[in-house]
């Protein structure tokens, strides 16, 4: 048998290293593409396949039959709008009260502080369900200490308005907002003192040092943190139910395609209801392929961590 | 001069830390304008008879009655907390290692990687919100037409096209035994199980293996530190962090996710006007929930490494 060199052993290894990573990679996003597969094709079918057996999977007409009616049924254009203005302002107010809770938690002693991790912890456990009444309440007669009840004569009725979702993200209640100041909270923890410690001989104060040195390195978990608000309030209907029950909104119109495609067979509403789920996910992956690149790039900006 | 170097040390870092108020500051408003007064409120139900008329609604105290009926009377109730514990006990470490390594693979350069992260990334669309109970309300009309359709081709003697059947044909004919079959196809649904509830998990894992900066990996293989050695020496340390975010979210997502059995009921009686009834059993998947978290975070705590002790 021939001598095998070192180098070509390391070549061998690596080779074998990739095919095995590629291997388990590929069959697991079978796994996960088939029901998408299914969806897909099911969509595309055009109305002659819809009760032909002899189609299983690849149809036989194409057509964009069951896109264009979710579209009409979900209102798209417009649901698509406010959907998008709504989750892009509860995902910007969820980051900034998930980098600030979490980055005040993470890195200053305090008398409270356990307190207040302790709430972030059960605000985290706590699902929507069981607030939502009293929360409906809340926003139903607004009050600040007595003061509109003062000013106004009665309290005020921000139902129907942005205000509820803006406010309770902003402060760190909104929906999972437990779970991203958490995750920010866990990652300032774990940025190296020196960070701050050399900003601050610097001469920056804690505001400074947190703008210019802790966000940059928290910036991949941040990025997450927006992802994750983004794709849940896109998706979410408990809270637009509770607040702006009058709006165009994806998760919401959604449901519209089940009841207004009448006088048709089942088969029909579910491709009609696949092809309006497609809608609503490919944005969502757009958004994570773009953002996704920005995570690499905050770490080459920062250069420091570690 | 010792002593007033050290008092004045002492007061910056006072000082310093009073910041922490500022940072939390929103979070504290929120809690005592929006947050306390609805928790307490719901709290409250759970101990009230709530009754709705034309002007609002009024409580009449009950005391624990709604605990007792949830805990001693329902008879499913209990039978579906003790079956979301022992679905968390087994899910809860492979679900951990699953998202951990899959995150790490990802994180490797290699051609196709942003399609390959595109598609981990959908199992994190299709659990949340109303995708979430669509796919739930398909899977079950699903599950509907194939005990139909099997029962057609089993009245027709047709032959069933389905993958699944494909696979256990082929399995008897290379000798398999059926017990084997369905433990293979246990193992299968098993792992799209986990695949799809660690979707967040990866994503998490994934942030923070990104966060880690190359150079110490470069270093590393310069001191002649091997792949397997990279990743409990440098990898494993730096995202620990995340591993309790995991935890707490894995345990968190288990209890609370509107598809599961608890919650479901706890909507059906909320849907049917049982306010107290539904707050009561909320407040027992919350205690449940929380004694579980306060162990785990007690526990994992101990293996956590922090950069900053």
């Amino acid at each position: 048998m021939m001598p095998i060199s070192a180098a070509a052993r390391a070549k061998i290894s690596k080779i074998g290293f990739r095919v095995v990573v590629y291997l388990i990679v590929i069959c697991l996003s079978y796994i996960i593409l088939y029901p998408f597969i299914i969806k897909i094709f099911g969509s595309l079918r055009g109305v002659e396949d819809i009760n032909d057996y002899a189609v299983q999977l690849i149809p036989k007409h194409y057509s964009l039959v069951n896109f264009t009616s979710a579209m009409t049924a979900m209102k798209f254009p417009a649901a698509f709008t406010n959907s998008l203005l709504l989750s892009l302002l509860v995902s910007l107010l969820q980051v900034f009260s998930a980098a600030m809770t979490g980055y005040g938690l993470a890195r200053f002693r305090f008398l409270g502080r356990s307190a207040l991790y302790a709430l972030v912890l059960i605000v985290l456990m706590i699902p929507v369900q069981t607030t939502m009444t009293a929360m409906f309440l809340q926003f139903r007669y607004f009050d600040f200490f007595g003061l509109f009840n003062l000013i106004l004569g009665h309290p005020l009725n921000l139902i129907d308005t942005v205000v509820p979702f803006a406010l309770l993200s902003v402060t760190g209640f909104g929906l999972k907002n437990g779970l991203y100041i958490y995750l920010s909270m866990q990652t300032f923890r774990d940025l190296p003192k020196e960070l701050d410690e050399a900003s601050e001989v610097d001469g920056a104060g804690a505001i400074k040092t947190f703008w210019t040195v802790m966000l940059p390195n928290a910036l991949p978990v941040l990025i997450t943190v927006f992802l994750f608000s983004f794709c849940w309030q896109w998706t979410d209907s408990y809270y637009p139910s509770l607040f702006i029950n009058k709006w165009d909104l994806l998760p919401r119109n959604i449901m519209f395609v089940v009841s207004s495609i009448v006088n048709v067979e089942s088969m029909q509403i579910s491709a009609a209801t696949n092809a309006g789920m497609l809608l609503m996910i490919l944005p969502l992956v757009l958004l994570y392929v773009v953002l996704q690149r920005f995570f690499i790039q905050g770490i080459t900006k920062s250069g420091i961590v570690g | 001069m010792k002593s007033k170097g050290s008092r004045k040390l002492l007061n910056y870092r006072g000082r310093r830390n009073l910041m922490g108020y500022f940072f939390c500051a929103p979070f504290i408003l929120g809690f005592v304008l929006l947050f306390a007064t609805a928790f307490a409120k719901s709290f409250g139900f759970s101990f009230n008879e709530v009754i709705t008329d034309m002007n609002g609604y009024s409580l009449e105290y009950k005391g624990l009655e709604y605990y007792h009926y949830a805990l001693f009377v329902d008879p499913e109730f209990v039978r579906a907390i003790v079956g979301s514990i022992s679905g968390l006990a087994k899910d809860l470490i492979i679900i951990l290692i699953y998202s951990l390594f899959i995150a790490v693979l990802l994180n490797n350069p290699m051609p196709g990687k942003t399609l390959f992260r595109a598609i981990f990334f959908l199992p994190v669309i299709t659990t949340i919100g109303v995708i979430a109970t669509l796919e739930l309300r398909d899977s079950m009309t699903q599950a509907a037409m194939d005990t139909t359709s099997q029962s057609v081709s089993m009245l027709t003697g047709a032959e069933d096209l389905d993958l699944f059947s494909y696979i256990e044909s082929l399995l008897s004919a290379i000798k398999i035994s059926p017990s084997m079959t369905n433990v293979i196809f246990e193992a299968v649904n098993g792992i799209y199980h986990i695949i799809t509830h660690s979707g967040i998990q990866i994503i998490i894992f994934f942030a923070g293996l990104q966060s880690i900066s190359p150079s110490i990996y470069e270093a590393a293989m310069v001191e002649g530190c091997g792949r397997w050695e990279q990743f409990w020496k440098i990898t494993l340390p730096l995202v620990s962090p995340l591993i309790m975010v995991n935890v707490v979210w894995t345990v968190v997502d288990y209890f609370i996710n509107p598809t599961n059995e608890v919650m479901q009921k706890i909507s059906s009686r909320f849907g049917s006007g049982e306010y107290s009834l539904s707050s009561a059993m909320s407040f027992i998947n919350f205690a449940v929930m929380g004694v579980f978290v306060a162990v785990l975070l007690f526990v994992v705590n101990k293996f956590i490494f922090y950069e900053n002790k």
